[in-house]
Formats: C-alpha cells, sequence, structure tokens
C-alpha cells in the first residue's frame, strides 16, 4: 500500500522538475523520474499477499501458480525501461547539439521559434 | 492466405538492410526503399477485398491463441489507414533524393522505421503491443526532426520531444491501469471483463493520444515541429502522423462504449477558431500549413463528436484531408527548393515559372476550403448537414465562417507566391511533379464522385459498429 | 582523475565483465537475460572510459570494432529470429529443465541480443564523449 503513495510521489516530483525547473538536463530527468514513478506503480499492481519470486526453482514446480506474484507487469516494465532508455539518449543527443549551437542550456533563452 | 504481418516485416527487413546496401550501390538503396515501399501499398490493395466491409482477419503470432498471446487484427478502418499510409508514404520517399544530400542511409532507415511504427499501431490487436509500436514511431520522428541539424530545428526537437514523451507516459500510466482493472491485455478480451466505473484509465489514454493529434491545448509543438522538419519528413508527419491519435481514440470508442465524444467537440471548436487565426498572421509558408494541419484536425474531430450522425462525414474529411495536405507540402518543397527562402512576402512571381505547381496549390487551396467540385466540398458540406441535424446546431456558424477564413488566407499565399509577373517555364522534374499530378487527381475525382467514398465508409462504420463482430473473429464465439 | 579511482576501478573491472556474463547466459532460469547484462557489459567499459579517458579506453575496444560487432550481431539476430518463427525448429535439443544448455533458442538470443545492446551503448557513449 505504501509503495502507491511512493509512486504517485515520484510521478508528482518529475512532473514538477519538467515543469518548473530551467536547465534542459533536468527537464529530462524529471522525465525519466516520471517513467521511474509509472513504473513503481506498475509493479506494485501485481503484488500478492505473501507470494514469492516469478521464478521456477525445482522445489516448486508444483505450487507455482498459487503463491508467486504477477509476472506479466514484469515484464511491460521491463520493455518500458529499454524505451525510456532510447529517449532520454536520443533526448541528451539532442540537447548536445543545442548546446553546441546556442552556448547556453537555460531553456528560457530558446526564444528563435515564436508566432 | 498470405499472413498479414508480410509488409510489416519486409519494411523492417529493408530499413536495416539500407545501410549495408548504402556504402557502394547507391541508385540500387534507392530503388530498393522506393518498390518495397510500393509493394506493401499493392499487398493492402489486393488484400483489400477479403476484408472490406465487414470481414475481419486475424492473425496470431506464435502459436499461443488469444487471449494469452498477441494477434494482429486487420478489419476495414485498419485498412483504410494502411492504404494512407502506405501509399503517402511512397509518394514522399520518391522526392527524397532532391531534399536530403548528406547521410541519406540514415535518413531512410528512420523513415522506414517511422512508417513501420505506423503500420503496426494500426494492425495491433493487443494494447501493450500498441504502445511499443506508438514508440517506435515517435523515437524515429524526434530522430527525422533534427535530421538538418540547424539552429531551428534543434529547439524544435527539443520542444517537441518534452512534450510528446510526457503524453507517452500517461498512455503507459492508463495502459497499466486498465490492466489493473480488467486483468488482460488483449483488446478484444477487455469487451467484457470492463468494470462499471472506467472512467480514469481511458481518459489517461485519451490525453495521451490527443496530444499526439495536435488539439488545441496541446498543439504547442505542432507549428514548430512541422516547419523546420524536412520535406518528406512534414508530408509524413503532417498528413499522417497526427492522425494516429485520432485513429486509437476511434478504435477505442468503438470498443468499449465511452462517452468522451463532447469532450471531442469543445477541444476540435477550439482549434478551428485557434488554428485558423493563428494561420492568419504567419509569413512561412510551411508554419502556415501547420497551423492549418491544427484547424482541419480541429473539423475532424468536431465531426467525430457529434455522435453516430457524424462518424461519416469526420472520416471522410480525414482521407481527404490526407490527400489535400500532402500534396500542399509536396508543393511548398518545390517552392522551396527553388527560391532558397520560406518567406511568402519575399516570393512572388512564380506562376509562370512552376505551372504544374501553381495548379496543384489552387487545387489544394480550393479543396481545403470547401469550394464545389473538389472533395473538400463533399465532406465538410456532410460535416455541416451533420452539425444541423444533431443536437448541436446552434454551432454551425463556426464551421462555416472559418472556411472562409481558411479559404481567405490560402488565397493570399497564391497571389503572394504565384502571382504577378515572372520568369518564364521552366521544366519540373518528373519526380517532383508525379506525387502532386497523382494527388491532384485524386482530389478531383473523389470531389466529382464522392459517392465512391461515402457509400463504402457508410458500410463499414455500420460494421464497426456492431462490437460482437470484432469479439467474435478474435476469442470466436 | 585520482589515483583512488583508478586504482579501484581497475580492480573492479573483470569483476563486472564476469558478473555481466554470468548474467547474460543464466538468462532463463535467474532474472536477468539480454537485455540486462547488455547494459552491464557497456557501464565496464563506460567505467574505464570516463576515469581513464578516452584514449585508454580506445586500446580496449575501438569504435570502429564496436559498430562491427554491432552489425553482425545485428544480422545473426534476424538470422536466428527467422530460422525460429519460420522453421519451428529448436536449436538445442536438449529437454532437460533447470540447466543451462536447455531451453531451446532463448540462451542463444540472450548471448547475442547481450552483445547487441552492449556495443550499442559503447557506441553512444563514445559519441557523446567525442570532441567534435
Amino acid at each position: 500500500m505504501i509503495e502507491y503513495v511512493f509512486g504517485t510521489i515520484f510521478i508528482i516530483l518529475g512532473a514538477y522538475c519538467l515543469v518548473v525547473k530551467k536547465n534542459i538536463i533536468k527537464k529530462i530527468m524529471g522525465l525519466s523520474i516520471i517513467t521511474m514513478g509509472i513504473h513503481l506503480l506498475i509493479i506494485t499492481m501485481g503484488y500478492r499477499q505473501g507470494g514469492i519470486p516469478p521464478i521456477i526453482t525445482p522445489e516448486n514446480l508444483l505450487t507455482f501458480s498459487q503463491y508467486s506474484v504477477d509476472p506479466l507487469p514484469q515484464a511491460l516494465v521491463l520493455t518500458s525501461i529499454v524505451i525510456d532508455l532510447s529517449i532520454t539518449a536520443i533526448a541528451l543527443s539532442i540537447s548536445i547539439l543545442l548546446f553546441e549551437q546556442n552556448k547556453t542550456l537555460d531553456s528560457s533563452k530558446l526564444k528563435v521559434l515564436k508566432g | 492466405m498470405m499472413p498479414v504481418y508480410i509488409p510489416v516485416v519486409v519494411l523492417l527487413i529493408t530499413g536495416f538492410l539500407t545501410p549495408l546496401i548504402g556504402i557502394k550501390l547507391k541508385k540500387l538503396r534507392r530503388i530498393l526503399v522506393n518498390s518495397s515501399l510500393l509493394f506493401s501499398f499493392l499487398f493492402f490493395v489486393f488484400l483489400s477485398s477479403d476484408v472490406f466491409p465487414n470481414k475481419i482477419i486475424v492473425q496470431n503470432v506464435s502459436s499461443w491463441l488469444p487471449p494469452i498471446g498477441i494477434n494482429m487484427v486487420l478489419d476495414s478502418l485498419s485498412l483504410i489507414f494502411l492504404l494512407l499510409i502506405t501509399g503517402i508514404g511512397f509518394l514522399a520517399s520518391l522526392v527524397v533524393e532532391k531534399y536530403v544530400h548528406e547521410r541519406k542511409s540514415e535518413f531512410y532507415s528512420l523513415f522506414l522505421l517511422m512508417i513501420v511504427g505506423m503500420m503496426g499501431i494500426v494492425l495491433t490487436g493487443d494494447l501493450f503491443n500498441l504502445y511499443v509500436f506508438y514508440e517506435i514511431m515517435c523515437i524515429a520522428s524526434y530522430g527525422l526532426i533534427v535530421f538538418y541539424r540547424t539552429r531551428k530545428s534543434t529547439e524544435a526537437a527539443i520542444k517537441y520531444l518534452l512534450i510528446s514523451a510526457l503524453g507517452s507516459s500517461l498512455i503507459l500510466l492508463g495502459i497499466a491501469l486498465v490492466y489493473g482493472l480488467t486483468g488482460t491485455l488483449n483488446l478484444a478480451d477487455i469487451i467484457t471483463k470492463l468494470p462499471e466505473n472506467y472512467a480514469i484509465p481511458f481518459s489517461l489514454i485519451f490525453v495521451g493520444f490527443v496530444v499526439k493529434a495536435g488539439l488545441v491545448p496541446f498543439h504547442i509543438w505542432l507549428p514548430d515541429a512541422h516547419s523546420e522538419a524536412p520535406i518528406p519528413v512534414s508530408v509524413m508527419l503532417s498528413g499522417v502522423l497526427v492522425k494516429m491519435g485520432l485513429y486509437v481514440i476511434l478504435r477505442f470508442y468503438f470498443l468499449f462504449d465511452l462517452n468522451y465524444l463532447f469532450i471531442i467537440l469543445i477541444l476540435g471548436l477550439a482549434s478551428i477558431i485557434v488554428g485558423d487565426l493563428m494561420a492568419l498572421q504567419q509569413k512561412d509558408i510551411k508554419r502556415m500549413l501547420a497551423y492549418s494541419t491544427i484547424s482541419q484536425m480541429g473539423y475532424i474531430s468536431f465531426a467525430l463528436g457529434l455522435g453516430s450522425v457524424g462518424f461519416v462525414a469526420g472520416t471522410f474529411h480525414l482521407i481527404n484531408h490526407v490527400l489535400i495536405k500532402s500534396m500542399l507540402f509536396l508543393i511548398a518543397g518545390s517552392v522551396v527548393l527553388k527560391v532558397k527562402t520560406r518567406d511568402m512576402t519575399k516570393m512572388k512571381g512564380l506562376g509562370f515559372s512552376m505551372p504544374v505547381e501553381a495548379i496543384g496549390f489552387l487545387i489544394g487551396a480550393f479543396a481545403i476550403s470547401g469550394i464545389p467540385l473538389f472533395n473538400g466540398f463533399a465532406s465538410k458540406f456532410m460535416i455541416y448537414m451533420a452539425t444541423l441535424n444533431s443536437g448541436y446546431s446552434f454551432l454551425v456558424f463556426i464551421p462555416i465562417i472559418f472556411s472562409v477564413v481558411t479559404l481567405g488566407y490560402y488565397m493570399r499565399a497564391f497571389f503572394s507566391i504565384f502571382g504577378g509577373t515572372g520568369k518564364k517555364r521552366e521544366k519540373t522534374k518528373w519526380t517532383l511533379a508525379l506525387p502532386v499530378l497523382v494527388l491532384a487527381s485524386l482530389c478531383v475525382i473523389i470531389g466529382v464522385f464522392p459517392q465512391l467514398i461515402t457509400q463504402n465508409l457508410q458500410l463499414v462504420i455500420n460494421s464497426l459498429l456492431d462490437k460482437a463482430n470484432y469479439y467474435c473473429a478474435v476469442l470466436g464465439c | 582523475m585520482t589515483v583512488i579511482k583508478q586504482t579501484i576501478s581497475r580492480i573492479v573491472f573483470p569483476f563486472m565483465l564476469l558478473f555481466s556474463i554470468y548474467v547474460i547466459t543464466h538468462g532463463h532460469l535467474t532474472p536477468g537475460g539480454g537485455f540486462q547484462g547488455g547494459v552491464l557489459l557497456a557501464s565496464s567499459v563506460i567505467l574505464i572510459c570516463l576515469v581513464y579517458g578516452l584514449r585508454k579506453a580506445e586500446h580496449l575496444i575501438r569504435e570502429e570494432t564496436s559498430h562491427r560487432i554491432e552489425a553482425v550481431a545485428g544480422i545473426l539476430l534476424a538470422v536466428l529470429v527467422v530460422f525460429e518463427f519460420f522453421i519451428k525448429g529448436s536449436l538445442m535439443a536438449s529437454e532437460s529443465l533447470f540447466q543451462v544448455w536447455s531451453g531451446g533458442a532463448i540462451p542463444v538470443m540472450n548471448v547475442i541480443g547481450g552483445i547487441m545492446v552492449a556495443t550499442s551503448f559503447i557506441i553512444i557513449f563514445y559519441s557523446m564523449v567525442k570532441e567534435k
């Protein structure tokens, strides 16, 4: 139950970073923090009281489906971590280009396109 | 029968073979990309007789049956979108050689990956597969917008990336909550397992896809991104990619009875007003076309939000807008290539030296404003009639007035670019003129005979409103 | 970088390599697999690059070499998927459970995927650190 609260706090803090901070790198970090909070929420959804990790060993071959936690959200989160990683990689590459062209990483100085 | 995912596999393999071939054989690379896109288009044309209008093809990927396994579903709504995606993709890939001069292999790979992502969204029957293909399409588009590495396109790309990635996170959260509510991720299986109050997860997914569709107030990224991207990328973005958000909203409306039509109506109305009023003030031709995209997406959403009287009108206007906007962006590309500037006040007298583009722009401008004899008139007239037939008949003035505004700024653009005295005629190369001619003739043909499309669309929408069709095809009755 | 960091990372580096290979090859028995082990493998090389500089890390693995390894791994992965999907034979035919040498084509896909992910991240990091 407490992990749901922590997941929501992560999402709110990440949204705060994305909106309020002026450095582009901090905004990208805020985006990553939002995704991490969502992952925490997803994994907590699959929990079962008194469950075992979803790994089949020779001992629990027969009683596996009664006791294990849900493995499907964990597979979703693995895929989603990869996707978040590629978004962070391309966002950081674009911010390197941005720094080379504008000599600053301040997002309030990006005023070329308007109207 | 051939498996449905063959074009996806072919395009993916071509996308990864292109850098290998591009080391030595440059002509072969271009022929390979164009022919693979043409093959995908013809594959779906030949498959259309099997699917249309109310049959569904289901393909189970690997030997596990749904609802445990993943399946691919091709029904008539998907088929319309697939024909549009592969058709416009083929026409846009014909002109790539003129606009991209360095690092062409990377451009082709990213372009094909974006098309693969789009095809995957419309072909899948599983909720998480939808998210993965949606992210493939988004990441490829982030890389394509910043391809020229100029100062403006970098700024446009970082803005687009931050807003669009936030939308994707909302979609992921919504999908996770749907899984928590129902316990399954298969689209057909969720139909029967939804509990009573299911509005919150789907509203999160709705917001995520509306960010991509470019409706007000989530439209901030659209003018920058569509005007600073290379021209083939602008054609695909403004033509097809913004429609992917509306596809998912339509699909979820037809499968699960969500009642967010009123919100789509309000957002559409706001988009019409904001898009047209902002487009009046633009001097840059691509930025004006991007704001016009926002406005026309508002028309489509307004029509879809009217309820069951407006579905045919909205889908018809969607198809028309894909054709018209792609043609307008291709023409804008030829003009910019010739004059080397995007400022409309500095161009004049091009009507004599580029007659093909001038006539095409005139056809596009008349079509998008709703002048009779072109396809925009048929769809906009259906939207007006649907407004009068629904409960919101007092709102009919707003689309009509803003159609006149649309005609106003397009005519101003036309006379600014193509009017006045100019040099004599120069021959346009056939690779730039052929897509424009194809799309212009389609506009005129659909405008003169709209029954070709509307009767079939009526059958398609009638078959989509029956959910048992989809459920029985996927899971068996 | 200071002497402390250089000494510690020189000691830790072989253990990181060994642990990443363990995570990759035991992907079907314990948590882990291709992606996770590949990231660990890449981060060991990135650690050397951060602490010793780009020139010393190029002695370890050059960017050209990692481009070629990634391309070969990509082609092998495509061939493996085509094999597994359409021909439907199992590559490792021993049907025993809970052993390393079991599970059909999954360990092969883990190894190839791990190499591909590791070289991709090395290329991304090198191109970000390089000057112009």
